[in-house]
């Protein structure tokens, strides 16, 4: 037994002096090296990706702009027709969707809205007309789509008027950009619920809280909404080149959220909606 | 922690280390504490995620005029190193409530209709959610009943939102459609539709003015909860268990011991209320199963037992118990068994009460002499005192967001409503005069408190804001009445 343990202990000196081990500890040590140094250099040789080029639009309530007509989206016409009710014999249970009747009547385009008189109604609150001035930092970036575009997006079925009628809530971005800072993206346009962009940014807006890093910083976030109010996708799409103001913009949406449930109308149609907000 | 001292700016702080001096001073490891509160706020923060809102939300005379703050803000960018916060200012939504249309209803559908309309907007009203713009304010108006010829009336109004309502009758029973539009761009929010005879008419109107509140503010509505009390009303000295509609409506009692039943507690899913009943001569903890019909003892051995009060998960129970003669409190499972002891001192320890984590009991401890509301991990480690002021503070009552503790506390020899914040230990007192309030109890939403005054003479049952102590209505009429516990989740009649 000895004898065996001495054998093998023998044979084991004898390996590690031989020079094979020496040799191939040396190749090691050396690739080592080189890969460190490969993960330095690496990133510097090979270009980072371009940004992403970002098209935002940006909604306001339509009487700020003087739009005596809501927008009339032709997407709402894709939702299903409601289902007849069920009634169960006894107790209270909630139907389906109530088939919307003259109510409902302006989620469809209305050829003959626009003969409407224009009673414009003077909002008490208003203090100003729409404030021109933009920050000149941001305007760049929003870029109204085109109405060939819009048009396209609302489908052949929508009259030319109700084409106009987004066109109009999108057009001067100029005077929106002093309304509000949150933004709803241009996959999701025809999300044009005042009220729900109301809340929203009003949330977000507790939740703010600046860093002191200077009156021009500003970063804009964006952020998915789901039919829960729920959010995911938060991310930083344009920095403010500080850290802190980024990930303070972040936080605030995060505390926010989750925000009120999407509107059932639309999510008859839509799972989610894409949204902007700039922090400064 | 951020939120909080955000909240109470220039506050905070100095609560945060006078709490930890007197933790230093009891002789706990004080080092852990303030991270621990810290860790626990942040992740109720996340965890609960529609609670917050609801906490930080401003009192109910928050400014109104929405469009103009954010505006100005917009277009005058701070100047300097100003830090802005918006905190707190959420205004409320207005809402325009235009007079419900009535449809073919005669009779009881008639008055079945009414009742609905007037529910649905009491609901609403109540909520605190809303700035409504109701039947009076549309009186003139001309309205038309079409939602885009109406528009330019409502956007005069400063609307954001209108609700529409329609009563109509198929055969006996009630129909009612509901349906909110964004005045600003006209489009359907919500539509419902319920269909019920007129026995269920308030359950019709509370289920919908729960969805128009979930749907406008992220935050799910009170109006289907519940509120246990007990009450007198039977005569001949007994006390029994009785529920009611959180607005008041539908009282009805719950026990017949013929004894004195008090201090109810719902159950996490509302299925069950557990209370004391000294129906077997000594208070006993005992349950009543609200679908079965059923009551049975759970914990009866020993001289005493009381204030019994459900963990947030349903599985166990806290209560007080008599161990020769010394009162501690102890947990049980939801069948009585595997009774637990968790303090032990020679003081009087009762009336606990669980954090909505369920990771912290509270309860009234004489310890220090006068009774004062204690805090201690749900295993009884940790316990440390947050009471301070006042020399009598009982009754502990642990709000949803876990963030504050409501307890009645005596001032000037008079029982008053206190709210004390459990990470800054600052206290807050939401009620003044005589008379008399006590046994507070937080809504499902933590916005309102339930609470018991003699102010009329009797014990009765009264609402209030759990911000400010405002907005009070008084729920019970009828003998007197107490020791109200307002149920978790909303109730399923």
């Amino acid at each position: 037994m000895d004898l065996a343990v001495d054998q093998v202990l023998a044979e084991r000196e004898r390996l590690v002096r031989s020079g094979p081990a020496a040799a191939s500890l040396i190749a090691a040590a050396g690739l080592h090296v080189a890969v460190g140094a490969l993960l330095i250099v690496l990133p510097r040789l090979v270009p980072s990706p371009p940004p992403l080029e970002y098209v935002a639009v940006q909604l306001v309530p339509a009487q700020r702009l003087g739009a005596v007509h809501p927008p009339a989206p032709a997407t709402e016409r894709r939702q299903p027709a409601p289902r007849p009710p069920q009634p169960p014999p006894e107790k209270v249970k909630e139907e389906p969707p109530v088939p919307p009747r003259s109510a409902d009547a302006p989620v469809l385009p209305r050829p003959q809205a626009p003969t409407k008189p224009p009673p414009k109604p003077a909002k008490p609150e208003k203090p100003k007309p729409p404030d021109n001035r933009v920050d000149p930092t941001t305007q760049p970036k929003f870029l109204p789509p085109p109405r060939e575009v819009l048009a396209k997006k609302l489908g052949a079925v929508a009259p030319p008027q109700t084409a106009e009628a987004p066109g109009a809530a999108t057009g001067s971005a100029a005077a929106k950009a002093a309304v509000g800072s949150l933004t709803v993206s241009q996959e999701n346009q025809d999300f044009t619920y005042n009220y729900y962009i109301a809340q929203t940014q009003s949330r977000i807006e507790e939740n703010w809280t600046r860093s002191p890093v200077g009156s021009e910083a500003h970063a804009r976030i964006s952020f998915r909404i789901h039919k829960d109010g729920s959010i995911s996708d938060l991310t930083v799409v344009e920095s403010s080149g500080f850290d802190t103001f980024d990930l303070a913009a972040l936080r605030a949406v995060q505390n926010a959220a989750p925000f009120p449930p999407l509107p059932r109308a639309y999510t008859a149609s839509h799972d989610a909606v894409s949204v902007n907000w700039i922090a400064r | 922690m951020r939120l909080g001292s955000a909240l109470r700016p220039g506050l905070a702080r100095p609560h945060i280390a006078r709490g930890l001096l007197l933790l230093a001073a009891l002789g706990t490891p004080a080092a852990l504490h303030p991270g621990q509160t810290g860790t626990a706020r942040l992740a109720a923060q996340q965890a609960a995620a529609p609670a917050p809102p609801a906490a930080a939300a401003p009192p109910a005379s928050a400014p109104s005029a929405r469009p103009t703050p954010p505006a100005g803000d917009q277009q005058q960018p701070p100047s300097g190193f100003t830090i802005e916060s918006h905190r707190g200012q959420r205004p409320k939504i207005k809402l325009a409530l235009p007079p419900f249309h009535p449809g073919n209803l005669g009779g009881d559908l008639a008055a079945a209709g009414g009742e609905l309309e007037a529910t649905v907007r009491a609901d609403l009203d109540f909520s605190g959610y809303f700035e409504i713009k109701g039947a009076e304010a549309w009186k003139a108006a001309a309205l038309s009943g079409d939602v885009e010829r109406d528009l330019p009336a409502y956007r005069g109004a400063g609307a954001e939102v209108v609700l529409l309502g329609d009563t109509h009758a198929e055969d006996d029973k009630l129909v009612f459609e509901g349906r909110l539009f964004d005045v600003g761009s006209g489009k359907a929010i919500l539509a419902k539709r319920y269909r019920g005879k007129t026995t269920v008419t308030r359950r019709m109107a509370h289920t919908f003015a729960d969805e128009v509140v979930r749907y406008l503010t992220g935050s799910p509505g009170i109006a289907m909860s519940a509120i246990a009390f007990t009450s007198d009303r039977t005569g001949e000295g007994r006390k029994e268990i009785f529920i009611m509609d959180y607005d008041g409506h539908s009282q009805r009692r719950i026990t017949n011991h013929r004894s004195t039943s008090m201090s109810p507690a719902w159950s996490p899913t509302g299925d069950a209320i557990a209370y004391t009943s000294f129906v077997n001569g000594y208070p006993g903890i005992y349950l009543a199963d609200l679908a079965a019909g059923r009551k049975r003892p759970l914990v009866t051995s020993g001289s005493l037992n009381i204030s019994p009060t459900f963990s947030p998960d349903g599985s166990q129970i806290a209560f007080a118990r008599s161990l020769e003669g010394n009162i501690e409190i102890f947990t049980c499972d939801r069948s009585g068994g595997n009774l637990r002891r968790l303090t032990n001192s020679p003081a009087i320890d009762t009336n606990p009460t669980w954090s909505p984590k369920g990771n912290m009991i509270a309860f009234t401890s004489s310890r220090a002499g006068n009774p004062h509301i204690y805090i201690m991990d749900a295993e009884g480690a940790n316990q440390r005192r947050i009471t301070f002021d006042g020399t009598y503070n009982d009754g502990a009552a642990w709000s949803p967001d876990g963030e504050r503790v409501a307890y009645t506390s005596r001032r000037d020899g008079v029982f008053q409503i206190a709210v004390v914040d459990v990470g800054s230990l600052e206290t807050r007192l939401l009620t003044a005069g005589p008379g008399g309030n006590e046994s507070p109890a937080f809504s499902p939403d933590g916005r309102k408190i339930v609470f018991t005054s003699r102010r009329t003479g009797t014990k009765q049952l009264y609402v209030m804001d759990a911000s400010d102590g405002g907005n009070v209505h008084q729920l019970t009429d009828a003998g007197g009445n107490d020791m109200a516990d307002w149920s978790r989740q909303n109730f399923e009649k």
